[in-house]
């Protein structure tokens, strides 16, 4: 009788404790965890070892003074820089760049740069500065809103913000009614557009809705595609980059390697054997020859391309510069930007770059 | 349908859980979920806080914001993985110094102190502190139940809670900025996703006195019974992601296609027969029924 009194009583105490300790913790009881012996987690797949590409020649054509993290060649043939945190750089055909537009406050976070109608539009974290050819700034659209990616489909301008996808023009910004399955706004970390979808990347995946929805002016809902589902799935949802790749696009993803997602619905995931290969920078990313590049957070250049159906991956044999913080194709070829300020001179021949066993014998 | 012994395991798990946590969350000192922290002010300065958003960060690039008071003049600060500080810009639509830095990829995980370096206009200076928690490991999910004899047609409903193995607390033990918020950052979970054989993704919510995430399935009718594999995620803040596996059992609908096949033959077959009987042999006229006067 006396150990079943005790065990009562110790049975007790416990729920006493048990419920003095909900009691202090409150609401914040209800995000408490469960110990658990042994880990369910599922362990990560293999990942896949880079291939080896024919080397690429890097030359620095200018410097700013801090982190690159747009890069556009203008139509009159400047080149324009956006940063970390330093604003917006121009520099002339020979010139040295000089900063252009005023940025203040998080207007000198910059993301990304695109022209349209004569203006060079630079996407920042303190909204969309809208600048002439020559630099003047003409117009600040949705300020304080960070503005996290442009995207050029059909002639016109999208921007994408942590609220969701805007329409653009150098006097203004519309808000596009275009939500999730769920009705959730889409917090907008990418854009992309190929064949007739915009595709977004977001913390949580990849949404994509068909361009004439978007235009026909009432409410889209977007098709969402976690990564964290698919044929292998990813390790991750957060998608950095997107660039248009086959009938699709491939996604760059914060550690999760790379993605390709397919209009039907198909997702796809490769992950590197090297960890910093699998850390895209945001908006690292273009489309090359047949293939995509992207650039990493230690891992270096890499470029992407179907070799019979399947996704290969391979990195410039001797490339020597790990962070990679942006990349655009110009008419001369590709221009890269590094996490130390420098804007490189790419000379890849996108022929070169698909790995040797793919084509070249 | 989990056996009562596993109900038991678990149930007893939750409440030793709680009480970890509870200590846990005691020793930490607090800071609600998704809190950005701020030192208490100093002495006789009015102490505009200082925020960090987000608040925990793979590494990628984070902002700190300290509001821009009339009498701040400028802000400076002092990371935990540069040499020198740095000037934070004003943003004039925010009102607000802002910094944006960026968390050096490999950086181990915890959390780590940035110095906030304030000047104000009349020549004083102060100091504040902001945490950064610097978080790459995900979340495990427990299971707690799942509605295994579900039919096809009818929902399939799976209650998860977030899991900390052991192996995490271990680990926690010693890491920077103190194993309570290693810990937390090992429990925490902002979404987990249930994705079914039949491509069915449920997004789980947070329902209950005690924090489960439910997550909702709808098994279709045309599903078999049997073995049928979930598929569950779960994320945190920073964007980590755990990924599991979960059994569970689908009942056989009250009817089969097969039973109802077979029904549907027999019944046709049946009528069939009693057309035919009645074609050959007329009914005969019914006889009057007697009745009894009550």
């Amino acid at each position: 009788m006396r150990p079943l009194l005790a065990a009562a009583a110790g049975l007790l105490a416990l729920a006493a404790a048990l419920g003095a300790a909900l009691w202090s913790a409150g609401d914040r009881a209800r995000h408490l965890a469960v110990p658990v012996l042994r880990d369910p987690s599922a362990p990560r797949g293999a990942p896949s070892a880079l291939e080896e590409l024919a080397p690429c020649r890097a030359r620095e054509r200018v410097r700013v003074g801090s982190r690159v993290t747009a890069i556009l060649p203008a139509s009159d043939g400047a080149l324009w820089i956006g940063t970390f945190d330093a604003g917006l750089h121009r520099a002339g055909r020979a010139g040295t760049p000089r900063e252009v537009g005023g940025a203040l406050g998080r207007e000198r976070f910059a993301n990304d740069l695109a022209e349209q109608e004569e203006r060079v539009f630079a996407a920042t974290q303190g909204g969309l500065v809208v600048l002439s050819l020559d630099g003047r700034r003409t117009n600040l659209l949705v300020p304080g809103t960070a503005v996290t990616a442009l995207a050029r489909m059909g002639g016109r301008l999208y921007a994408g913000t942590a609220r969701g996808l805007l329409r653009v023009t150098p006097d203004g910004a519309e808000p596009l009614p275009v939500q999730g399955p769920e009705g959730r706004p889409i917090r907008v970390s990418a854009l992309a557009a190929s064949g007739s979808l915009l595709w977004m990347g977001t913390a949580d995946g990849a949404f994509s809705v068909p361009v004439a929805d978007v235009e026909s002016g009432g409410p889209a809902i977007a098709r969402w595609q976690p990564l964290v589902f698919g044929e292998p799935p990813a390790e991750t949802d957060v998608v950095t980059a997107l660039v248009p790749f086959g009938d699709g696009v491939l996604a760059g993803t914060d550690d999760g390697g790379l993605v390709r997602l397919s209009p039907d619905g198909g997702v796809s995931a490769v992950r590197f054997a090297d960890p910093r290969a699998n850390e895209v920078n945001p908006l690292a990313a273009a489309p090359w020859g047949a293939g995509a590049l992207f650039g990493t957070q230690g891992g270096g250049l890499l470029h992407a391309t179907f070799d019979g159906g399947l996704l290969r991956v391979g990195r410039p044999r001797g490339w020597t510069i790990p962070q990679i913080s942006a990349l655009r194709p110009s008419p001369g070829g590709l221009l890269a930007g590094a996490a130390d300020g420098r804007v490189l001179e790419v000379e890849c021949d996108p022929g070169d770059l698909l790995p040797a066993r793919a084509g070249r014998s | 349908m989990l056996r009562s012994s596993s109900r038991l395991v678990i149930a007893f798990s939750l409440a030793a859980g709680v009480l970890a946590a509870a200590l846990l969350s005691t020793l930490g000192g607090g800071g609600g979920e998704g809190a950005a922290l701020a030192s208490p002010p100093d002495a006789g300065s009015a102490a505009p806080p200082v925020e960090v958003r987000p608040s925990r960060v793979k590494p990628g690039d984070p902002e700190i914001r300290v509001p821009a008071e009339p009498s701040l003049a400028s802000v400076r600060v002092e990371l935990p993985f540069e040499s020198g500080p740095r000037e934070a810009v004003l943003d004039p639509e925010s009102r607000s110094f802002v910094l944006r830095f960026l968390v050096p990829p490999g950086w181990p995980d915890g959390a780590y102190r940035a110095r906030v370096l304030l000047a104000y206009q009349d020549g004083r200076t102060g100091e504040r502190t902001a945490s950064i928690r610097v978080d790459t490991q995900p979340a495990a999910v427990a299971v707690l139940s799942a509605t295994g004899a579900a039919r096809p047609g009818d929902p399939l409903v799976v209650r998860m809670k977030p899991a900390v193995p052991f192996q995490a607390l271990a680990r926690a033990v010693g890491a920077p900025g103190g194993a309570a918020s290693a810990a937390r950052s090992a429990m925490e979970v902002k979404e987990i996703l249930v994705r079914a054989p039949w491509g069915e993704v449920a997004r789980a919510r947070m329902e209950g006195p005690i924090g489960a995430w439910e997550a909702e399935l709808h098994v279709p009718r045309w599903s078999r019974a049997g073995a049928a594999r979930l598929e569950i995620v779960a994320s945190d803040a920073a964007g980590n992601a755990s990924r599991r596996s979960y059994d569970v059992t689908l009942g056989a609908p009250l009817l089969s296609g097969w039973t109802v096949a077979a029904g549907a033959g027999l019944l046709a077959g049946l009528l069939a027969g009693m057309a035919v009987a009645l074609q050959r042999r007329p009914l005969a006229p019914l006889a009057p029924v007697p009745v009894r006067p009550s």
